[in-house]
């Protein structure tokens, strides 16, 4: 996508996309390392990655101050199990597997909780791949509004 | 769960490309994969009701059909201006021939008077030899 639609784009988990999908030229998945803050400007704060050393469980790779969980700071050592539920973070790494089964990305968007309050979060998940078959890490981003407790 | 699943086709064949639980959002994902640098041959949203029925497409764009538009609009462009250049040939043809009728009304007034001109010398003529005549016949 050009620069300028990209500008226009007002959605995230598009605008990741298409990053994505430029990042991938021929192959089927970008490597892992050609993701850079750089390259998604304002939307890196909303960006996560998860290795996938264990499938599983993967582990924290890096994690968007806007995706911060207060009362839990992550490491490069942390799971995606131990990330508290009822947060975005959460909601947003819920569905791993079903990338892994289709190895393209998948976007979701649904309401959950996240501090204790209703939200409407929209989610997707990248495959990356160093050799562009084995699928190590996946990139992932998400944002969400509040909405009022009888609409959750 | 129903999903809308981004396909691209790429050497003939359909490969998948993206999963979205929403329509705008896979059918825009659709258009942007046209937007980018190297389009693919053609993209597809393909719905899965999950509900056992069979998948159908929902949106389907072709590299094909960019170029069909633009030689639409091409087309159409072309049309206008052939359209505009009848018309000002029209027109110019009307002021033309308004043009001619004045000058040619102009050039018979100009008749009319000469031919009005030589009767009025003709009748003055003919008085006064007239006249000369019955002076001479009268007066001796």
């Amino acid at each position: 996508m050009s620069q300028q639609s990209q500008a226009a784009e007002r959605r995230l988990v598009l605008r990741v996309l298409a990053r994505w999908q430029e990042l991938c030229g021929e192959r089927a998945f970008p490597p892992r390392e050609s993701l850079a803050p750089a390259l998604l400007e304002g939307d890196w704060e909303h960006c996560f990655c998860l290795v996938l050393d264990d499938p599983h469980n993967p582990r924290f790779d890096y994690v968007g101050t806007a995706l911060a969980v207060p009362g839990w700071s992550w490491s490069r050592q942390s799971r995606v199990a131990d990330c508290p539920d009822r947060t975005l973070l959460k909601a947003a790494t819920g569905f791993v597997p079903r990338v892994l089964a289709k190895r393209i990305p998948i976007c979701v968007g649904d309401r959950a909780m996240h501090l204790e309050r209703p939200i409407m979060f929209r989610a997707i998940l990248l495959p990356l791949s160093d050799d562009g078959e084995r699928i190590e890490a996946l990139f992932g981003a998400a944002n969400c509004r509040e909405i009022a407790a009888e609409d959750g | 769960m129903m999903v809308f699943e981004v396909q691209r086709n790429v050497g003939g064949q359909w490969r998948s490309y993206a999963l979205f639980d929403e329509k705008t959002l896979a059918v825009d994902a659709a258009k942007d994969v046209m937007k980018q640098k190297r389009p693919p041959a053609a993209v597809r949203v393909v719905q899965d009701s999950g509900d056992g029925s069979p998948p159908r497409t929902i949106f389907r764009q072709a590299s094909v059909d960019g170029h069909n538009e633009q030689a639409h609009r091409q087309r159409l462009e072309l049309e206008r201006e052939v359209e505009a250049m009848r018309v000002q040939r029209k027109q110019e043809r009307l002021r033309a021939r308004a043009l001619a009728g004045a000058a040619r009304a102009r050039a018979e007034a100009r008749r009319q008077w000469v031919f009005l001109l030589l009767r009025v010398l003709l009748v003055l003529s003919g008085a006064l030899g007239a006249l000369g005549f019955v002076r001479y016949e009268l007066i001796g």
